[in-house]
């Protein structure tokens, strides 16, 4: 079955990034320009589940920690979600994680990593 | 047979048993201290090799608990974070956090070890620091390894110093009227940034200024060092007194050995253009305008060789961002020092604009069917009453829209074009949401407008999406009539 995977930055050229390296790996992608954008996103009805999210931390209207919480909140399960930071802090590390982030690539990081991780997340 | 033989029977064969049981007991008891003695000898061994590395070695598992055998120089320590906290509280808390995503498996060991703590400094002496290196053993078991590194970055900073002073020293060499000026204006910022009475605003914006200086100068260990000040501030909320000492440190390192050139020049430098424009006007000027052009010469400076620094920061900038420009420059006229004295060192901020957050990558200008270069103009231009400073990008225009959103979140008005040009200059208003080296914190214009209005002038910005922006600065001339506008609100958007 294809992997679906919700890509969250507020910078185009990092959503352009991510997004080619994970179609080019097979995922069918869904982009969001900040946490209110993704919220609506995997919230809404006709929407299928996302196997995998891919979520900057720093973003405008709703900062990528605050939409897991959110949308932890609102969904059933937490989403698995990985997060792209550039200046990462243990108390903002840890509040992700509680809201489902499963691990964090410094940016700039290797798009191969960024695949691989979403891979393993996505399960078999 | 008898009770008694039984018994007798009985008594041999206990006896017996006894025997054979001691006999085990003593052969065990041999064997064990044959193998304690050989573990023991193992272990001394280990420790002999531990003591005589430099760096110190422990073995954490996946709990965190540790293994007995370590570094006889490692302090006692219940687990891993406990150890690493009685050096480093801050990059423990970190351990706490990253520890059991090493072994999650979501990414490889390495990739989780490379975004913990590199480095620490050990709270127990201050000047030391140590990198802390894991690697991954069999069975979830993690090898750390502490190494005292103080040295090689002393080393490593004094390299840095090294290369800052030399681009003192070229600058020095070869523009001596402008690093007598860049060197005063050095020296102000960095007393400003520790001024005492002076409001949290000011010294940081100060402190963003030196960083914006510091790069175009070449000065690459100082603007670090602002950098990581200003890294530190972001995180803990203000600047402390131990940032401040860095910066200061690190300025004079260079200072000490520069210092001595800046009261060296005793000659009036003028360019080829000028001296054919001097025997041009000696012809025909009258007297006084001559002695006016003459005195110019030393008085006043050229703009050109401050807007080609900014030319070189430009393209050096786009360089590092990979991103293609073509800088044009227009400057050929004198300024008196003192008119836009303040207005230099943070002119660099405009330039970091257009070229950081202006200036598209050349994917996305071709994608929007534009010359994959992008084309940065600088110029100052005399205008009788005042001069004019422009900063002109064919970049991707200021996206209003953003600004109004982090201006309704800044609790600033947002309704009407002067709005959103006032709010950014507004301290911490960036559309940027990532802050590099050069710019993103929203310090740097409000740091322009601020020397724009000290300076009496005002700014305004025309930028359309998918065009360009235009930034033009005013500046009233000192020396008298017609200073324009009111104060920087003075300004205009379209």
């Amino acid at each position: 079955m294809i992997k679906r995977a919700l890509i969250v930055d507020d910078s185009l050229t990092v959503r352009k990034q991510v997004g080619n390296a994970l179609r080019n790996a097979g995922f069918e992608t869904v982009e969001a320009i900040d946490g209110v954008d993704a919220l609506a996103k995997v919230s809404s009805t006709n929407e299928a589940r996302f196997d995998v999210v891919v979520c900057d931390v720093n973003m405008p209207n709703m900062d990528g920690i605050q939409f897991l919480e959110e949308s932890s909140r609102q969904l059933k399960a937490p989403l698995a979600a990985i997060m792209l930071t550039t200046e990462a802090q243990p108390t903002m590390m840890d509040r992700a994680r509680r809201a489902g982030a499963k691990g964090w690539l410094l940016k700039p990081f290797k798009a191969e990593l960024l695949v691989a991780a979403a891979k393993k997340l996505c399960g078999p | 047979m008898s009770v008694a033989t039984g018994f007798a029977a009985a008594a041999v064969l206990a006896s017996c048993t006894a025997l054979a049981a001691g006999a085990v007991v003593v052969l065990l008891r041999r064997a064990q201290r044959r193998h304690a003695l050989s573990l023991e000898a193992e272990r001394a061994q280990s420790l002999a090799i531990l003591a005589s590395v430099d760096d110190a070695m422990v073995i954490a598992r996946r709990d965190g608990s540790l293994e007995g055998l370590r570094s006889p120089s490692l302090p006692e320590a219940a687990d891993v974070f406990a150890l690493i906290a009685l050096f480093d509280e801050r990059a423990a808390r970190w351990f706490r956090v990253g520890w059991s995503d090493l072994f999650a498996g979501t990414l490889p060991f390495d990739a989780v070890a490379q975004q913990l703590p590199a480095r620490i400094t050990d709270a127990r002496s201050p000047s030391r620091t140590l990198a802390l290196t894991l690697r991954l053993l069999p069975a979830e078991r993690v090898l750390l390894i502490l190494r005292d590194v103080t040295a090689a970055l002393e080393k490593e900073m004094r390299a840095a110093d090294d290369a800052d002073a030399i681009a003192v020293l070229d600058l020095a060499a070869t523009e001596k009227d402008l690093f007598r000026q860049v060197f005063t204006e050095i020296d102000a910022l960095v007393v400003r940034v520790r001024e005492w009475g002076a409001t949290e605003e000011v010294r940081r914006r100060a402190l963003h200024t030196l960083k914006g200086t510091a790069s175009v100068t070449g000065l690459t260990s100082l603007a670090a060092t602002c950098h990581a000040a200003e890294d530190a501030c972001a995180s803990r909320g203000s600047l402390t007194s131990d940032d401040i000492a860095h910066v200061e440190e690190a300025w004079s390192r260079v200072r000490v050995r520069v210092a001595s050139l800046v009261s060296l020049d005793d000659r009036v430098e003028m360019t080829v253009a000028e001296h054919e424009a001097l025997l041009q006007a000696a012809a025909i000027e009258p007297r006084a305008a001559l002695v006016r052009r003459i005195r110019s010469l030393r008085e006043d400076e050229r703009a050109a060789q401050r807007v080609e620094r900014l030319a070189d920061h430009a393209r050096a900038l786009a360089g590092r961002t990979d991103k293609e420009i073509d800088v044009v420059i227009s400057a050929d006229i004198r300024v008196p020092r003192d008119d836009l004295a303040g207005i230099w060192p943070v002119l660099s901020h405009a330039v970091n604009n257009a070229v950081d957050h202006g200036v598209e990558p050349p994917d996305e200008r071709r994608a929007a069917g534009k010359d994959t270069r992008a084309r940065l103009e600088i110029a100052v231009r005399d205008e009788g009453s005042r001069f004019v400073i422009s900063v002109i990008d064919d970049g991707r225009g200021i996206d209003w829209a953003a600004v109004a959103d982090k201006a309704r979140a800044a609790g600033l008005p947002a309704a009407t074009n002067a709005d959103l040009v006032a709010a950014l200059f507004v301290d911490g208003v960036s559309t940027s949401t990532t802050a590099s080296t050069t710019s993103g914190r929203g310090v740097g214009l409000s740091a322009l407008a601020a020397a724009v209005k000290e300076a009496g002038g005002c700014i305004s910005i025309e930028s359309s999406r998918g065009i360009g922006t235009r930034f033009e600065i005013v500046v009233p001339k000192k020396d008298g009539a017609g200073a324009p506008g009111g104060p920087y609100g003075d300004v205009e958007a379209a």
